[in-house]
C-alpha cells in the first residue's frame, strides 16, 4: 500500500520511463466496416494477464468463455536460436525488423511448451525462470531476444522459428492452455500493473475487456501462429486470417 | 409530453426520435414513473456529487482518506523544566479503489414492433398501454442497477470488500477492499451466537466495549443484524426469550404468542435495556440470473450481498459514498455519433450513477431498430471503514 500512496519529503528518486504512445499497427484487413467494434456481450477477465511491461496486440487470439466471463490470451513465443537436447539456454525473439516490440513478453512463472501439432495435442512443458532482455548474433544479424536458463532437454530440441505456447501444467504429455481460440483482441494494451493475487486489489490489477467474434487480419502482422492454430484459418485468401 | 390529450404513439416514439437530446431525461423527470425497488444501498450510501476521473491508463480510481481514531490519554505530571515525552503523530489512512462499468439492455426491436404499436394504437385509440408496458421494462432495467448497488453495499458493509462476479464459478471481474482494520474483525465471544444458550447481548456488549476502549470512539453506533440472523438466532435464543418474558411479566403484559415472543417485544426490551447500541435489522436481497448459455440461464436465484454470519457494529449515519465515473458509451454517443446513422437520447438516473440510453439505428435494410441500454460506471465506497467492527457470529473465541 505504502508504495502506491507514499508521500516523501527529503528523499529524492530518479528514474526514467519510456513509452511509445499512440500509433497503430496496421494488422486488420480494412473492409470498410467496423468489425473491430463488434464487441461480444459482457466481455470478461483476462486470466493469463501479463505483469508490468507486457503487451497484447490487435489481432491476438483469445479463448472467450461467455458463461464464466473468462478470457485466455493465446501467448506465442518464437524461438530465436535452435536449442539442442543438451543446451541450457532458451532465446525468445523480441521480433525482427518491423515486428520488433510486437511480441508477447515471456515471464518468470510461465509454463511453456513447443506448440503441439493439434490444439488438443500433448507435449513436454516446463516452468520458466526469469527472462532477461539481451542481444544475440544469429545468421550474421544482431537480434534482440529474451533469454532464460532452462534445464537440458526441458522442452526437447527446438529449431529457430518454432513457436512456444503456454501449457496447462509442467511435465510430460501436457496440453495447451488455450485450446479453443474463438475471438480476437481488438485493442492494443500495455500492462502497467502487476497481476492481482487472489482477491486483494492492493497486489495488482484485474484486466477486463471485450473481444470481437469476427475479424480479418494480415497473418504476417499477427504474433507468430503455430501450425495448429494456422490450421483454423477460415479465410480462403492467402496471407489473411479469420476465424 | 402532452398529458391532457390521449397519449399518441408519436409521443412515445419521440423517446428515440426527438431532436431534443434531453427529451428522455425530461420525460423520466416529469413522469416520476421510476420507483426504487432495491433501496438498501441508497439507505446507507449517498451518491457522490463529484465525478471520479478516468486515468490515462484506463482506470477510474477514487481515493478515500480516513482518520483512524486512537484513544487519548491525560497529560502527565512533570518537573517544570523537564522535557515532555512525545506522543505519536497520527497520520491518515488512504486507500484507492477503482469503479467498474456495468450494464443491461432490452432486446432491440425493429420496424415490425413499430407496426404492431401503430395497430395497437388504432385499436385502443391511444398509446398509453404501449407506454406503460415499456415503462415496466425500463423499471426492470433500473431495478437491475439498483439491486447491483444493493448487493455491493451489503458486501461492503458486512465484509469490507466487494467481490464482483456474474456467476458462482465465473471469473471475478471486480474487487474493492475498504481495508477494515484487522483488529476490528472479531469472533463471536465465549460462544457462537447460534448456540441456543449463548448470552448474545452480553457478548455484544463485550465486543462493543472492547472497540470503544481500543479506539476511543464515542460516536453513535448501531448494530446491523441481517433479517435471517434476527429471526433464526435472536428470536430463538432461549436466554433472550426468557429475559423478554420475565421483563413483560413484571409489567403484567402477555408473555407468549404462539409459544414464542414477538419481534416487537424483543426490540422494546433491548431499547429499554440500553446494554448495547441500537440494533438495526438489515433487509437486503437480490435476484441473480447467471450468464449460463451465453446469458440465458433457466434459473434465477435469490442472493444476498450481506454475509449471513456477520453482525456489524458501525456508525449510525451514512456509511459512505456512491462513486461515479464517466460512462464511456454515453460520452462517445454524445461526442461522436452521426445523426443520420444513429439517433440517441440519454437520461441520467439517480444523479448520474447510471444512464438509460435509447437509440435508433438504421441497420436493418435502412429500417429503424430501437435500442434501450442501461449503462453505468459507479460503485459504493465506505467512508467509515476504520470505525466498523465485523463479528463472525458462528465462531467462538
Amino acid at each position: 500500500m505504502s508504495e502506491l500512496l507514499g508521500v516523501n519529503v527529503g528523499v529524492s528518486q530518479n528514474l526514467g520511463k519510456v513509452a511509445k504512445i499512440g500509433g497503430k499497427r496496421y494488422v486488420r484487413v480494412d473492409m470498410g466496416d467496423a468489425d473491430h467494434l463488434k464487441f461480444v456481450p459482457l466481455g470478461g477477465r483476462l486470466m493469463n494477464s501479463f505483469g508490468v511491461g507486457g503487451k497484447m496486440f490487435e489481432g491476438d487470439l483469445i479463448e472467450f468463455d461467455a458463461e464464466k466471463q473468462t478470457l485466455k490470451l493465446l501467448k506465442t513465443f518464437e524461438v530465436a536460436k535452435a536449442v539442442s537436447a543438451t543446451d541450457t539456454e532458451l532465446y525468445i525473439s523480441q521480433g525482427e525488423g518491423a515486428d520488433y516490440g510486437y511480441r508477447h513478453l515471456p515471464e518468470a512463472g510461465n509454463i511453456l511448451m513447443k506448440a503441439p501439432t493439434s490444439l488438443t495435442g500433448k507435449g513436454t512443458a516446463a516452468l520458466m525462470g526469469v527472462f532477461v532482455p539481451t542481444e544475440i548474433t544469429e545468421g550474421g544479424k544482431k537480434i534482440k531476444v529474451w533469454k532464460a536458463d532452462i534445464t537440458a532437454d526441458a522442452l526437447g530440441a527446438l529449431a529457430k522459428g518454432d513457436v512456444l505456447v503456454e501449457a496447462v501444467e509442467a511435465g510430460a504429455s501436457k496440453g495447451m492452455y488455450v485450446t479453443n481460440p474463438n475471438t480476437f483482441n481488438p485493442i492494443e494494451c500495455v500492462f502497467t500493473n502487476p497481476v492481482m493475487q487472489g482477491e486483494d486489489p492492493y497486489t495488482g490489477a484485474i484486466v477486463t475487456f471485450a473481444p470481437i467474434a469476427e475479424g480479418l487480419y494480415y497473418k504476417k502482422r499477427m504474433c507468430p501462429l503455430p501450425a495448429c492454430v494456422s490450421a483454423l484459418n477460415k479465410s480462403r485468401i492467402t496471407a489473411y486470417f479469420s476465424l | 409530453m402532452n398529458t391532457e390529450n390521449p397519449l399518441k404513439l408519436d409521443d412515445f416514439l419521440a423517446i428515440w426520435k426527438s431532436d431534443n437530446n434531453r427529451y428522455l431525461q425530461e420525460f423520466f423527470d416529469a413522469s416520476a414513473f421510476l420507483d426504487t425497488k432495491y433501496g438498501f444501498c441508497y439507505e446507507n450510501f449517498v451518491p457522490d456529487n463529484a465525478l471520479t476521473p478516468l486515468g490515462p491508463d484506463g482506470v477510474t480510481t477514487f481515493a478515500s482518506a480516513q482518520r483512524r481514531l486512537s484513544p487519548d490519554a491525560m497529560a502527565k505530571y512533570k518537573a517544570a523544566m523537564a522535557k515532555n515525552i512525545g506522543r505519536d503523530v497520527e497520520g491518515f489512512m488512504a486507500y484507492t479503489g477503482s469503479i467498474m462499468p456495468f450494464g443491461d439492455a432490452l432486446t432491440p426491436v425493429d420496424v415490425l414492433a413499430q407496426t404492431q404499436w401503430e395497430e395497437t394504437e388504432q385499436l385502443l385509440g391511444n398509446a398509453s398501454s404501449i407506454m406503460s408496458t415499456w415503462m415496466t421494462n425500463v423499471q426492470n432495467l433500473v431495478n437491475s442497477a439498483d439491486s447491483l448497488f444493493s448487493n455491493q453495499a451489503a458486501q461492503l458493509m458486512s465484509t469490507g470488500k466487494i467481490v464482483g462476479k456474474n456467476s458462482e464459478d465465473g471469473a471475478v471481474m471486480y474487487v474493492q477492499d475498504a481495508l477494515i482494520p484487522e483488529e476490528n474483525k472479531v469472533t463471536a465471544g465465549a460462544k457462537a451466537w447460534t448456540d441456543a444458550d449463548c448470552d448474545i447481548l452480553d457478548q455484544m456488549r463485550i465486543i462493543e466495549d472492547a472497540y470503544r476502549e481500543r479506539s476511543g470512539d464515542d460516536q453513535d453506533l448501531n448494530w446491523r443484524i441481517p433479517l435471517a440472523m434476527w429471526r433464526n438466532v435472536f428470536l430463538k435464543n432461549t436466554g433472550l426469550i426468557a429475559k423478554v418474558k420475565e421483563w413483560r411479566t413484571i409489567q403484567e403484559l402477555p408473555t407468549s404468542s404462539g409459544g414464542t415472543v414477538l419481534e416487537a417485544w424483543v426490540v422494546a426490551y433491548l431499547n429499554s435495556l440500553g446494554l448495547t447500541s441500537p440494533i438495526r435489522i438489515v433487509h437486503e436481497g437480490e435476484v441473480k440470473q447467471d450468464p449460463i448459455n451465453g446469458g440465458f440461464s433457466d434459473t434465477r436465484r435469490n442472493v444476498k450481498g450481506w454475509n449471513p454470519d456477520a453482525a456489524v457494529l458501525m456508525p449510525a449515519g451514512t456509511s459512505g459514498l456512491i462513486k461515479k465515473g464517466v460512462i464511456q458509451k454515453a460520452k462517445l454517443f454524445s461526442r461522436f455519433s452521426n445523426e443520420s446513422a444513429i439517433k440517441y437520447n440519454i437520461a441520467y438516473i439517480r444523479g448520474g450513477l447510471y444512464a438509460v440510453i435509447t437509440s435508433v439505428t438504421h441497420d436493418a435494410n435502412g429500417l429503424p431498430v430501437y435500442h434501450v441500454d442501461l449503462e453505468g460506471n459507479s460503485a459504493p465506497a465506505l467512508t467509515c471503514a476504520p470505525y466498523m467492527t465485523i463479528v463472525d457470529t458462528k465462531t467462538a473465541d
